[in-house]
C-alpha cells in the first residue's frame, strides 16, 4: 500500500527542519521505521549522551500511535529494561493530531524530568525514591557507559 | 580607503534616485563640523585628552547626558550645547563635569525658561531648573567647600548636532515616503492579483493556482525574516534578503511559473511584485549605509572631542523610525495583509489527522474541523475527545457538523484538491463496503487462512 499523505508530510517536515537535538530518519526500504537519536537534556543526567530508539508508525497510523523503544541502555524510572516507555501520550492519552516530532519532543521532556511515581522500571523508581542522589549519580554512570561513544 | 571616500563611492554606483543621493548623509560636512568643535574646545584649553581626564576623574561619565532635541518628524528644535564645569570656588580645580541637559523634559525647560541651575548635593549632581524666577540659590558645599559652576556655550557643537538632526529628519522623511509609496504599490498590486486570480468556474483563464503556487514559494523563501522557527523568526541582513530573492526569483523560473499564466495580465503584474521587493531592497541598502555612516560620525566625533555622544545617539536613533527593520516589517505586513493572503494557501486548510484538505469538513462543537473520513474512523473506534483540544465532542457529531459554507469555499479556491479527496474518500468507503461484503459471504479472512 502507498504511503499516506500525513507520513510523506510529517517526514518531510522532519528533514527540512529537525528539531534540535532530535533526530528520525526513516528506513530506505521501510518508509514506516524510523532511526532515532535524542540527546540528553542539559542539566540532566543525561546530558552528553545520545540515545539511539526506533520508532514504527502502525498500519493505522495517526489513529494509534507511534511504537517507540529506546535501543541505548537507559538508567530511567519510566523506560524499563527492553527500552519501553511509559508515557501517558504514547498510551491512552494519544491523540491523532500528535505527530512524530511532538512524542519525541515529550520523550526528550521526559528525560529532563523523570516521574518516579509512574513507574515502568520498577527498582529503579524504588532506588529513585529511597536515595535520589545515587539513582540520578547511576544514571550518569549508564549515560557515560552507554550513550557516548 | 577613507570611509568618506567609499561612502560617496556606494551612494553613486548604486542607483539611488537624485533626491535619495540628496538626503543621505553629508558626512564630510560633518567631518568638517567635528574639526570646529575641536578647535572650538582647543580655544577654551578643552583637548579631547583634557576632557577624557576630567570625565574620568569626576566618574560622571555614565551619567552625563546631552540632551537632544526629540525628533519630531519635520521639526528640528533649536537647543544649546553646553559644557558645565563644578569647580572649587577658592582654588578653581574642577569638581564635576557634566553636560547641562540632563532629560529631554528638561532640556525644554531650560530652552523655555532660560534659568539654569546646577546643585550639587552629597556629591549626588542633579539638575534643578529654577522653579521659582529670580530667586537664587546658594551654591551647596560640598565637603566644607563652596562650589561653583562654568558654563561653557559650543557653538560648533550644536552646529553639528542641528546638522545631524536635520539629516535624520530628511531622511527619515525619504524613508516614510518610499514606505508609502511602495505600500501603496503592494496594495494595487494585490488588487490586480485579486481580478486575475479570482477563482471563476466558467472562465478557466483564472491563474488562480500559478500565483498560489508564487505566493506560497514567496512565504517559504521567507525574503525579509527567517520563516524557520529555530531561527526565531530572525530579520535579515540586507546580504541575505537579497540572497533569498535571488532564491524565489530562480525557483519561479525553474518552475516555469511565469510561463503557466492564462492571462496575459499576470506576466506583468509578476514583474511588478519582483520589482516592488527589489525596491524595499533599495531602501534597506540605503538605510543601512546611512545608518554605518552616522555610526562612523559619532564614533569620530567622541574620539576627537571626548564629549560622549555616542551614548546618547543609539537611543536616539532607536527611538525612531530610522532602522530598516522597522520598514522591512511594516512593508512585510502589508505585504501578507494586502496581498499574500488574499489568495488561500492550502496548508491552512488540512486536516490535522490526514493532512489532506479537509472535504467534506466537519466542524465539531469545540470549532476544531476535521475531514468526514477521519471523524468517521474516529467515531467507529470509539474515541471521544477531540484530537485538538480532548474535548468530549467526536461521539455527538453527526451531518449537521458539516461546514457546508467552509465546503462551499474550499469547493471554490481548490477545486482540484477537493474533487481529488472527494474520489479518495470515494474509494476508500468503497474499499471498506467491499471488505465488509467480503466478509460477510466468505465469513471473514480467518477462515481464508491455509491451515
Amino acid at each position: 500500500m502507498s504511503l499516506p499523505k500525513r507520513i510523506i508530510k510529517e517526514t518531510e517536515r522532519l528533514v527540512a527542519e529537525p528539531v534540535p537535538g532530535i533526530n528520525a530518519v526513516p528506513h530506505d526500504d521501510n518508509l514506516r521505521y524510523f532511526d532515532v537519536t535524542i540527546h540528553g537534556p542539559a542539566q540532566s543526567p543525561y546530558e552528553g549522551g545520545i540515545f539511539r530508539l526506533e520508532l514504527f508508525l502502525p498500519e493505522d497510523y495517526p489513529m494509534t500511535p507511534p511504537k517507540i523503544r529506546f535501543l541505548t541502555k537507559i538508567y530511567h524510572p519510566n523506560i524499563d529494561k527492553l527500552g519501553r516507555i511509559c508515557l501517558d501520550v504514547l498510551k491512552g492519552n494519544w491523540s491523532p493530531a500528535l505527530q512524530i516530532r511532538t512524542i519525541l519532543l515529550s520523550i526528550q521532556a521526559l528525560l529532563g524530568a523523570p516521574n518516579p511515581d509512574d513507574p515502568l522500571a520498577n527498582d529503579v523508581a524504588q532506588r529513585w525514591k529511597e536515595d535520589e542522589p545515587a539513582a540520578i549519580q547511576t544514571a550518569r554512570d549508564w549515560t557515560r557507559t552507554h550513550a557516548m561513544v | 580607503m577613507k570611509f568618506a571616500h567609499s561612502f560617496s563611492q556606494v551612494l553613486e554606483e548604486e542607483d539611488f534616485p537624485a533626491d535619495w543621493q540628496a538626503a543621505a548623509i553629508r558626512y564630510r560636512q560633518l567631518k568638517k563640523c567635528i574639526k570646529k568643535v575641536q578647535k572650538e574646545l582647543s580655544e577654551l584649553g578643552l583637548t579631547a585628552e583634557i576632557l577624557k581626564s576630567l570625565v574620568k576623574q569626576s566618574g560622571a561619565m555614565m551619567a552625563s547626558e546631552e540632551g537632544e532635541s526629540t525628533p519630531k518628524p519635520g521639526t528640528v528644535q533649536s537647543f544649546q550645547p553646553k559644557l558645565v564645569l563644578t569647580i572649587d570656588a577658592v582654588d578653581g580645580i574642577p569638581l564635576d563635569i557634566n553636560f547641562s541637559e540632563e532629560t529631554r523634559r528638561s532640556l525644554e525647560n531650560l530652552v523655555r525658561k532660560n534659568t539654569q541651575t546646577t546643585e550639587v548635593e552629597d556629591g549626588f549632581q542633579s539638575i534643578e531648573v529654577g522653579s521659582s524666577q529670580g530667586e537664587t540659590r546658594p551654591a551647596c558645599v560640598r565637603f566644607g567647600r563652596s562650589v561653583k559652576n562654568i558654563e561653557i556655550t559650543l557653538c560648533s557643537d550644536s552646529e553639528f548636532f542641528h546638522l545631524l538632526t536635520s539629516e535624520l529628519t530628511s531622511l527619515e522623511a525619504l524613508q516614510s515616503r518610499a514606505e508609502g509609496e511602495i505600500k501603496s504599490n503592494v496594495v494595487a498590486i494585490g488588487g490586480a492579483v485579486t481580478g486575475v486570480a479570482a477563482p471563476k468556474s466558467a472562465n478557466s483563464k483564472s491563474d488562480l493556482y500559478p500565483w498560489r503556487e508564487i505566493f506560497r514559494i514567496y512565504v517559504e523563501s521567507g525574503i525579509f525574516f527567517s520563516n524557520r522557527e529555530s531561527e526565531n523568526h530572525q530579520e535579515r541582513t540586507v546580504e541575505k534578503a537579497q540572497e533569498q530573492l535571488a532564491l524565489f526569483n530562480s525557483e519561479i523560473h525553474r518552475l516555469g511559473l511565469g510561463t503557466k499564466f492564462k492571462n496575459p495580465c499576470s506576466l506583468h503584474l509578476l514583474r511588478r511584485f519582483i520589482g516592488v521587493n527589489m525596491d524595499v531592497l533599495r531602501v534597506m541598502r540605503f538605510q543601512a549605509i546611512n545608518k554605518l555612516a552616522m555610526t562612523k560620525i559619532l564614533k569620530k566625533f567622541d574620539k576627537r572631542t571626548a564629549l560622549g555622544a555616542r551614548e546618547i545617539f543609539p537611543e536616539f536613533i532607536a527611538s525612531d523610525s530610522f532602522l530598516a527593520s522597522h520598514l522591512a516589517r511594516a512593508i512585510c505586513y502589508t505585504m501578507s495583509s494586502s496581498l499574500l493572503n488574499l489568495i488561500p494557501q492550502l496548508d491552512n486548510y488540512l486536516c490535522p489527522i490526514c493532512s489532506s484538505i479537509s472535504v467534506k469538513p466537519v466542524r465539531l462543537s469545540c470549532s476544531h474541523v476535521f475531514c468526514v473520513r477521519c471523524l468517521v474512523k474516529l467515531q467507529r473506534a470509539q474515541k471521544r475527545s477531540c484530537p485538538m483540544c480532548r474535548r468530549d465532542a467526536v461521539l455527538e457529531a453527526d451531518s449537521s457538523n458539516l461546514d457546508l459554507s467552509l465546503l462551499s469555499f474550499l469547493k471554490e479556491y481548490f477545486p482540484k484538491e477537493a474533487k481529488l479527496k472527494q474520489q479518495e474518500n470515494e474509494r476508500e468507503v468503497a474499499m471498506e463496503q467491499w471488505k465488509a461484503v467480503h466478509n460477510d459471504i466468505f465469513g471473514g479472512p480467518k477462515d481464508c487462512v491455509i491451515s
